[in-house]
């Protein structure tokens, strides 16, 4: 990720048509059923925090529960980098919050 | 009663787990791929997300909606193009909206198998099971047998939705939609009463058909639980072909000849030529230049490939098609050549110029899909604006997409001005506003105009009249497919 972390988000977020595609192979999101936990939900979740400025702790639980695993970048359309993005949003979390 | 008040009742029947008034949950269910890129604010305070496990959880939510007269929206995965399922609503007169308040109730959380025979030909799944999860558990089961219905979404829809939106897909022409293949249904009308209606078998005669009634109801009739669906044998092989022509008109054509030659093939999807360029743009996927054409047909053997190729062969010499790919489902081109197909609406997105890709979704018959394509081409020209044609020629079902931005609201206007006319004009020439995507918010006035057309406006009469029936007081995703007074 060589670009500013919210270009890259941005960019990436962009990509997203919420297809759902992603979320067939997902690990996680075959575990707890809850869109949050599935890529696509990850990515809107990064959608509406640089857009919106809205995030709860549920941002929290749902960015940081993904295993980075890629499986989704493998079945999505558009190829977003989902993995990306998420890496992306902790270390924004770590620096503008938890900081 | 304030969305609290339902909140706190809403935990005492689900648990606290399956209920949500997180913002940002909300946000994550109250869009689908057409409203995506817009976010509603507030939400936390308009709306609650449950997710039910069961079909008397369902009941329980429906009454309590019921009598606190409180709207519930149920959703499968949101693959929905119709806005149907979304919060946000865009009528085909271009007025945005927001829904105020209410339930939205996800399905896709019941995922269980509930019954399965071989001999029977049938499997029975709760709504959340995806489409291909279905058949991925037939083949994992050495079964031979499949779920034909393959909507381009199959990977993320669920059988419940794809039962409310009547979905249909790549496959339509030789094996049709969910209405042929749904047997019965487990659903919860708007009074919280529990139906189960149809049958196991084929032949079932129970009075009026609630079962077909229910399929592409878009969750204005009933809350659906659970699904019985037909199964049908494998295709033993396939022979597919890619061939492109300069004109659209000479790949009809030989589309035609291979159609009356080898039966209705298994698929025949049509791309436009500028299609194909932003594929082999976006993909680097190409086989030629031209209108692209695919067909699928069915061999008993792989020992028949030769003769039938040599056949297609001549049958593409005869129309003066040379540029062509003819592959067995044993060639490493033919699961490319699917690829390059599924690639159409990503690679559209990816080049297109402007916020928005509106896919349209209409049928004509057969024999007019030359006119319709030609008169898509005209409104191209008119309104200098991207319009690509592709779709499922093997049933007359195409899906026009048409660059916009929804955020603008002169932009809007004439976006839903062009998409009027590529609707009215598939009715015109004896078709419908409306395939397999649904009617959800963004067809109703041309659904009207559809039935106006014909002169059988006391049909919308009838179908408002059903809606009361199952939904005396409206909850059940109010505004859509065909809106009453609430």
């Amino acid at each position: 990720m060589k670009d500013d972390p919210l270009d890259f988000i941005r960019r990436e977020v962009s990509k997203c048509v919420f297809c759902g595609f992603c979320e067939y192979d997902c690990p996680t999101l075959n575990i707890k059923n809850d869109r949050g936990y599935g890529p696509r939900g990850r990515v809107r979740v990064a959608k509406i925090f640089i857009e919106k400025d809205i995030f709860s702790e549920k941002s929290l639980e749902y960015i940081y529960t993904c295993v980075l695993c890629s499986a989704c970048v493998l079945s999505c359309p558009a190829k977003v980098d989902v993995p990306g993005i998420v890496v992306a949003m902790r270390r924004f979390i770590h620096k503008k919050i938890i900081d | 009663m304030n969305i609290n008040e339902i909140q706190r009742r809403l935990v005492k029947i689900l648990g606290e787990d399956k209920v949500s008034t997180d913002p940002v949950t909300l946000s994550l269910y109250a869009s689908d791929p057409v409203s995506f890129p817009m976010i509603p604010e507030d939400l936390s305070k308009k709306f609650v997300v449950v997710m039910p496990s069961n079909i008397e959880e369902i009941t329980e939510v429906v009454k309590l909606a019921s009598r606190e007269n409180v709207p519930i929206i149920p959703q499968g995965a949101s693959t929905s193009l119709a806005l149907g399922s979304s919060v946000i609503s865009l009528s085909a007169l271009n007025q945005l909206e927001t829904l105020k308040y209410g339930i939205i109730m996800f399905t896709g959380s019941m995922r269980r198998i509930l019954e399965f025979s071989k001999t029977d030909r049938y499997i029975k799944t709760e709504a959340g099971v995806r489409i291909d999860e279905l058949n991925d558990y037939l083949d994992n089961n050495d079964t031979g047998l499949f779920f034909p219905v393959d909507p381009a979404s199959s990977r993320a829809a669920t059988v419940g939705g794809a039962v409310a939106s009547g979905a249909g897909g790549l496959r339509g022409a030789r094996y049709g939609t969910m209405r042929e293949w749904v047997l019965g249904l487990e659903f919860v009308d708007g009074l919280g009463r529990i139906h189960r209606v149809g049958c196991r078998t084929v032949k079932c005669r129970q009075g009026y058909d609630l079962t077909r009634l229910l399929v592409g109801s878009e969750g204005t009739l009933g809350v659906i639980y659970s699904a019985i669906l037909k199964l049908w044998p494998k295709p033993h092989h396939i022979l597919r072909t890619l061939f492109y022509s300069e004109r659209f008109i000479e790949g009809f054509k030989t589309f035609l000849d291979i159609r009356e030659r080898f039966g209705v093939p298994l698929i025949a999807e049509y791309l436009s030529n500028r299609l194909v360029e932003k594929i082999r743009e976006t993909t680097g996927i190409w086989f030629g230049d031209g209108h692209a054409i695919i067909t699928d047909i069915e061999i008993e053997d792989l020992s028949l490939v030769d003769k039938f190729s040599k056949e297609i062969e001549s049958i593409l010499a005869r129309n003066n098609i040379k540029s062509y790919v003819i592959a067995s489902n044993r060639d490493p081109d033919f699961e490319k050549i699917y690829f390059l197909r599924k690639s159409m609406y990503p690679s559209a997105l990816k080049t297109r110029k402007m916020k928005y890709i509106i896919t349209e979704d209409i049928v004509v018959p057969i024999t007019k899909i030359p006119e319709y394509v030609e008169f898509v081409e005209t409104l191209r020209r008119k309104y200098e604006r991207d319009i690509e044609v592709g779709g499922h020629l093997g049933d007359g079902n195409l899906h026009p997409k048409l660059e916009g931005d929804l955020d603008d609201p002169r932009d809007r206007d004439l976006v839903m001005k062009i998409g009027r006319e590529i609707a009215l004009k598939a009715v015109e020439l004896g078709g419908s506003v409306s395939a397999e995507h649904g009617i959800g918010t963004m067809k109703i006035d041309l659904l009207i105009e559809e039935f106006r057309y014909r002169g059988s406006e006391a049909s919308i009469d009838l179908m408002r009249e059903i809606k009361k029936t199952f939904d005396p007081k409206n909850i059940l995703n109010p505004g859509r497919v065909i809106p009453i007074e609430r």
